[in-house]
Order: structure tokens, then C-alpha cells, then sequence
């Protein structure tokens, strides 16, 4: 049969290329196949380990043909798990082929909806959703991911320890893609746990992986997205800084989409680490639309959401640059299921304090440009009271535009109310002690993590500002 | 992720929260509208010449220095201004 000899041949002579286009399953299949019956195994005795290889294909094509995705996934999955016992004994031609085959093996596990999905859509059930008879763990849409997973974890381990010391054969320069695929899976499944067993393979082998510069910038750029991402969810911040920027930088101009994806986790990462704030360049980048996404109705739609999320970012960073607390909570409500989604909710918290501390330094350079205008004895020692006051200001000024539900406005209301009621009286007795204590303990805090210079009078109830400088400049910029 | 929004409401339910029912609907499409999942999409090419990427200069266009800038120059400092010398 042509088709078989042709496979044969293609391994015999380690054509890679050849196998890629003929494993993929966007060429169509071969009419000979479909019109077979069943395959004659006598035939294929004299491939050897490819044997398997050749049954799987076979029956990949004939599930495709009947188009039953699930089984086509099965199908799929089969020809991966074959191919990577026969990657073991080759150098790494055979890599685009497993390349493409894993490609379009996890585009199945995420994207091709069987049977059983489109019934459970029909009836509102998700793997989410308690109500749904199936566990999570026994979801359909689940176990295709983790079958997937597990064949792509074997693929990963043929390329790391593959022993081949001359690089232009080795199947390490596989490692960076596997991983990708390895690790979007994990933040799929919620299984992030489990990273670290890829991360301590790679780490172990660092020395012989190939410089990241050196493979094709999609696998790069996927590896340093996913694993940057991962470590943003462990809390090292630094290295998913440097990753996620380098992942940046090797995008193309025009490769939007990706580029949005990067800068949403990029933005709050560049801030905490290094205080940069995103540029006006940043947010027009957002409004940008792909041509082709004007003419599709679901990309037009998810260019909608995903311009909406940019806009509450820049009305985050507009609060963080102004000390404004009340429109940072506002617009992080807004955002809260992305951001837990994304696993960036920690750290806007963490970037909270720095609004805050914004807020501070604002109101500190009011008293100092107005000293008359407030009761103080010298422009280095500030009442608590007047820290407080602002804190106050900040988390509950009128502004109409932010309020989330009636509730919150008629709070809002009877604040405003109280507030008329009490008389006019000093900052230092106008507050509780907790509300003092509460200022106190933020500047505490800032002149510990070495923002503020300066120190605590508790029982005068001030703060003593450095003469030098009294708040120290934090924007780190990263020069290479 | 767009199964969730045709979820039956569990611990959300207005009953549970104890937000009045009418704010909950109210609040509601604006929250779904930010739910859906922005998944990273795949490359259409699987490589490109150096020259055509963003680079370190592109990147760094991206960022301002300007956060430790006192001189913020909104409404809300202005406010804030205002509300710190009112009891004067």
C-alpha cells in the first residue's frame, strides 16, 4: 500500500518534514485508507517499532473521517504515545512531527467539543457546577486533558533525557515547547502543584538546553508566558518579571492578541518589582483591533471584554498613581473573577499598600507646600491626625460615578450625614484611637520596608520625616 | 469560562449574599462581561526574523518612570488638597 511505503520510507530516511505534513490532520486523508476496510498487520510486520505508529494513524484518519471527536482524540493521543516510543531511538528529525501531532492533540483536549459537551452546555451543567452529576475529576473534557497530559509528560521526558551530546541532533531543543503545553495544561487543570517536577528537570539540565534565543520564538514565547505565569502564582515575582518581559520583547509588532495576554499579567508584575508604570502606548495598544477580528463575531466580542479589562487597568494605575483608594477597590471589585482567574488577585493586593503609601507622600508634599495652612510646628513633624484624615478622604470621597449598587450609595449617604452632624474639631481628636493606631501602623509599615525615612512618635501621636528625605524614590528601571 | 455564566446560582444567590435582589441584576451582566476566559492564542507562524519582534527598545516603550512624580495634577489631589486644609 503507497501510503505505508511512504511512511516507511519517510522514517527510513529520516525525512521529518515529510511525516509532519502526512501526521497532521489538517491535510486530508488518504483515500486509500478510507476505502480500506481493515488494515492487513501481516503487511506492516517489517516496520519494527513503527508498526504501532502505522495502526494509529490508520485509525486516526478513519475517526476523523467519521468525525467522532472524541475518538479522534483517543486516536490522537494513541499516535502521540507511539511516536514517542519510537522518538527514543532517533535523533531529532522526528521532532516537528511530534511537534505538530502534540500541537493538535492538546488543540483537541481544549477546543473540540464532543458529544457529551454540547449535551451538558444544553443542559447548563459544567465541571464547575455542583449541581453537575460528574465530579470534577470525572468530567469528560477533564480526563481528555489529563490523557493528553500524561502522553505529552512522555514526549517531555524522551526529549530531556535524551543523551545525544552534539545539540544540531539532540531532541532537548523539544524541551522549551513540551514544557509549554506541559504547564498550560497544569494551569488548566488547577495542578500547578506539579510544575515543579518540570522545572527541577530543566533546571537540572540547563547547561545542555539550547539558549532560548536560539529555537523558533513561538515555542520561546509560549514557554516564557506559561512559565512566567507560574511563577507569579509561586510569588516570584523577579523571575516571572524577566520572563514575561523577555516573552515580550520576542513577540512581533503586530501579534496582538499575544501581547495583550502578556501585558495583563506583565503590568501589576512590572509595578510591584520595579514601580513602572504602564504608558499611555501601553492602553492604546489595547484599543487596537486585529482586521480579521472585525469581520468574526466572537473575536469582535472577546476584543470588547478584553478592551473593557484594559480600561479598568488604567483606572487601577490611575488610582495607584494618585493615592486614591476608593477607585483602586472600586475598579479591582469590578475585575475580581479575571483576576482570581488569572491568579493576579494576590498581587494587586500586595500593590495595594503602595497606593496607600502613595497617598502619603501626596499629602505630606500638601502640608509641606502649605505649612500655614495646617497647625503644625516644623514641616518635619507631621500629626498622625492629618494622615489619618487623608486615609479617610481616600477610601470615602463622593464621587458618584464609582458607586458599585445602591447600598454602597446610601452608606455613602449616611456617612456624609454623620460627617455634617460632627462639629469641626483637630485632626488629632477627631479621629478613634484605632483609626490613629490603624495610620500608624501603615506609616510603621512603610518606614520598616524603607519608603518612609524617618520614625514613630507614639505618644505625641506624630511622625518625624527624615530632613534629607523623607520618602525615597522606588522606580527601578531595567536597563539591559 | 462561558459554562459557568449557564450555571444554576449556588452561594451567589441573592438569599445567600443578602444583596437585594434587584441590585444583584443590576450588577450582574457587568461581572459575566469580564468572566470570559482570555486565553492566549497560538502563533500563526511558528518563527520570525529578529527585526520584526518588539525588542528591548519597544518594550521599554511601554513603561513610565513617573510614579514617585508628587505633582499628580487629577481631581482627586486637588480634593484631597482641599479636604486636608478645610479644618483649618
Amino acid at each position: 500500500m503507497e501510503i505505508i511505503h511512504a511512511i516507511g520510507l519517510a522514517s527510513a530516511t529520516e525525512d521529518g518534514d515529510l511525516l509532519k505534513e502526512r501526521f497532521s490532520i489538517m491535510n486530508d486523508a488518504p483515500k486509500e485508507i478510507l476505502e480500506l476496510q481493515s488494515l492487513n498487520k501481516n503487511a506492516i510486520n517489517c516496520y519494527d517499532t513503527w508498526k504501532d505508529v502505522i495502526v494509529n494513524y490508520f485509525s486516526l484518519m478513519k475517526a476523523l473521517n467519521r468525525g467522532v471527536p472524541l475518538l479522534t482524540f483517543q486516536c490522537q493521543n494513541e499516535l502521540l504515545d507511539s511516536l514517542s516510543k519510537c522518538a527514543k531511538g532517533s535523533s531529532n528529525w522526528i521532532l516537528p512531527t511530534l511537534i505538530t501531532v502534540a500541537f493538535e492533540l492538546q488543540y483537541m483536549a481544549l477546543h473540540v467539543d464532543d458529544d457529551y459537551e454540547n449535551n451538558q452546555r444544553n443542559n447548563k451543567y459544567s465541571y464547575h457546577n455542583s449541581n453537575n452529576p460528574f465530579s470534577v475529576r470525572t468530567h469528560p473534557k477533564i480526563l481528555k486533558m489529563q490523557r493528553a497530559l500524561a502522553t505529552l509528560t512522555k514526549v517531555f521526558k524522551v526529549c530531556v533525557n535524551d543523551r545525544e551530546l552534539d545539540m544540531s541532533k539532540s531532541k532537548k531543543i523539544g524541551v522549551h515547547f513540551f514544557s509549554a503545553l506541559i504547564y498550560k495544561f497544569y494551569l488548566k487543570l488547577d495542578q500547578t502543584h506539579l510544575s515543579g517536577n518540570i522545572e527541577k528537570a530543566i533546571e537540572s539540565i540547563k547547561d545542555q538546553l539550547p539558549s532560548i534565543h536560539s529555537i523558533p520564538k513561538s515555542h520561546a514565547i509560549n514557554y516564557l508566558y506559561y512559565s512566567g505565569w507560574l511563577k507569579l502564582n509561586d510569588g516570584k515575582f523577579d523571575s516571572a518579571n524577566e520572563k514575561l518581559t523577555l516573552a515580550l520583547r520576542l513577540t512581533r509588532k503586530n501579534d496582538y492578541h499575544q501581547i495583550k495576554s502578556i501585558l495583563f499579567l506583565l503590568i501589576p508584575i512590572k509595578f510591584y518589582t520595579n514601580k513602572l508604570m504602564p504608558s499611555k502606548k501601553v492602553f492604546q495598544l489595547f484599543q487596537v483591533q486585529n482586521e480579521d477580528d472585525k469581520q468574526d463575531y466572537e473575536s469582535a466580542e472577546k476584543f470588547k471584554k478584553v478592551l473593557e479589562i484594559s480600561k479598568c487597568y488604567f483606572q487601577i494605575f490611575r488610582a495607584i498613581k494618585s493615592g486614591n483608594i476608593k477607585l483602586f477597590d472600586t475598579f479591582i471589585y469590578k475585575i475580581t473573577n479575571f483576576l482570581l482567574k488569572k491568579n493576579l488577585y494576590l498581587i494587586f493586593e500586595k500593590i495595594r499598600k503602595f497606593v496607600i503609601f502613595k497617598l502619603f507622600k501626596v499629602s505630606y508634599s500638601i502640608i509641606v507646600k502649605n505649612p500655614t495652612s495646617f497647625e503644625i510646628k516644623n514641616i518635619y513633624q507631621i500629626p498622625i491626625g492629618y494622615f489619618t484624615k487623608a486615609m479617610e478622604f481616600s477610601q470615602y470621597h463622593n464621587e458618584k460615578q464609582f458607586y458599585l449598587n445602591d447600598r454602597e450609595a446610601k452608606r455613602e449617604k449616611k456617612l456624609q450625614n454623620q460627617k455634617e452632624k460632627e462639629p469641626e474639631i483637630d485632626p488629632e481628636i477627631r479621629f478613634t484611637t484605632d483609626e490613629l493606631n490603624n495610620t500608624e501602623c501603615l506609616l510603621g509599615n512603610g518606614i520598616v520596608d524603607g519608603y518612609i525615612k524617618g520614625y514613630l512618635s507614639h505618644s505625641l501621636r506624630i511622625i518625624v520625616f527624615s530632613k534629607k528625605q523623607a520618602f525615597i524614590n522606588t522606580v527601578k528601571r531595567n536597563t539591559e | 469560562m462561558s459554562e459557568q455564566s449557564g450555571a444554576t446560582p449556588q452561594s451567589g444567590s441573592p438569599q445567600q449574599t443578602g444583596i437585594p435582589k434587584e441590585n444583584q441584576l443590576k450588577k450582574d451582566p457587568e461581572i459575566q462581561t469580564l468572566e470570559e476566559d482570555d486565553e492566549f492564542e497560538d502563533f500563526a507562524i511558528e518563527d520570525w526574523e529578529e527585526d520584526q519582534t518588539l525588542g528591548a527598545e519597544g518594550e521599554n516603550q511601554l513603561w513610565d518612570q513617573d510614579w514617585d512624580d508628587d505633582d499628580v495634577g487629577d481631581d482627586f489631589s486637588e480634593q484631597l488638597k482641599k479636604e486636608l486644609t478645610r479644618n483649618r
